[in-house]
């Protein structure tokens, strides 16, 4: 299957939705309790289907230009990101991934899946980890945003995690690091003492195509045992 | 010399980066005159391209271009029959990101199952 990364100069490809036809959505209704979510969208891919003569390509997401206008007004906004207040224009259909990354430049916040799946580009927010792929700016609009950037103290000296990351050799490829560790923060917050199933539990959210579970985990039992 | 580092303990060099977000990887390099291609990839298991209308999409602000199976040397990487749902038919290029989904959104065109 192709992957859906937000990936530039490569090409990315989207991942397509198995697309349905009036016929077929109206049939799948008909004879099963559709969600009114799978119902919905249902009627926006057959209405793009009816719309135009003999068969389309279908649009990807039920999202096609006719429901939703492109693009849309960018509007000034300020956000508190990192404990600094940075105004930035915000389309408003723009996640607070891309924000974050292609306008603010903190490009430590990874995309790896852009679907709430993966857990890399986990932040927090208000000091809770949030996906930031699945979170639209303007809903963030006065509350603290906090990222990979926003962790080191003044004069560079590394977050506890991030010092038990190097020293228990957590990362592996370090993609989903940025969000691994922005997880293992809150936890720690919240639980400064966990134990190692409870680690596991918090980190759930966070995915490594590497395997480097074990390690990550070995690095948050140091992290509470050193803080 | 052999074995500098088997057995020893160190710390990677690019650790640091890792942990801080420093780290750069592909998707976080910007370059000046940079665009960026989607694809359009088959919705379906099998189908046979008939017709594909860019003219709306090309006619957009920001479209660059296409490209399809027709273009020279590109019947590898993509194709006017595609044999499983993702397998690419088209790559549009574009401004920017947001804009190059949009026109993908937009092709109109006509298959036989």
């Amino acid at each position: 299957m192709a992957e859906n990364q937000t990936t530039q100069m490569a090409v990315a490809a989207p991942f397509p939705e198995p697309r349905i036809d009036a016929g077929g959505i109206l049939a799948t209704v008909g004879r099963s309790k559709a969600s009114r979510r799978k119902f919905i969208k249902g009627v926006i891919v057959s209405g793009a289907a009816v719309s135009s003569a003999g068969y389309v390509f279908g649009g990807l997401s039920g999202c096609t230009p006719e429901q939703a206008a492109p693009g849309g007004v960018e509007r000034l906004l300020s956000l508190n990101v990192n404990g600094e207040t940075r105004r930035v224009d915000v389309l408003p259909n723009e996640t607070l991934a891309m924000t974050l990354r292609y306008k603010l430049g903190l490009t430590g916040t990874k995309l790896g899946c852009d679907r709430a799946e993966c857990g890399a580009c986990t932040v927090l927010i208000d000091g809770i980890p949030s996906y930031s792929c699945s979170t639209l700016t303007h809903a963030v609009r006065g509350r603290a945003i906090t990222t990979i950037e926003g962790l080191e103290g003044p004069n560079g000296e590394l977050h506890p995690v991030q010092q038990a990351m190097i020293d228990e050799l957590g990362p592996q490829c370090g993609f989903c690091t940025p969000g691994q560790i922005m997880t293992a923060v809150a936890l720690l917050r919240a639980n400064p003492n966990p134990t190692r199933d409870e680690a596991r539990f918090a980190m759930s959210g966070n995915l490594c195509r590497c395997g480097a579970y074990d390690h990550y985990l070995n690095s948050i039992m140091r992290a509470a045992q050193d803080a | 010399m052999a074995w500098s580092l088997i057995g020893k303990d160190f710390v990677p060099p690019d650790i640091h980066g890792k942990v801080t977000g420093r780290a750069k990887y592909a998707e976080d390099f910007r370059a000046e005159g940079m665009v960026f291609a989607r694809l359009l990839t088959s919705s379906v298991p099998h189908a046979t391209i008939t017709n594909i209308d860019a003219a709306e999409v090309l006619a957009m602000d920001g479209v660059l271009g296409i490209i399809t199976a027709d273009d020279e040397g590109l019947g590898a990487l993509l194709t006017n029959e595609p044999k499983f749902v993702g397998d690419p038919i088209l790559a549009l290029a574009a401004r920017d990101e947001t804009t190059a989904q949009d026109a993908i959104d937009r092709l109109r065109g006509s298959r036989n199952r």
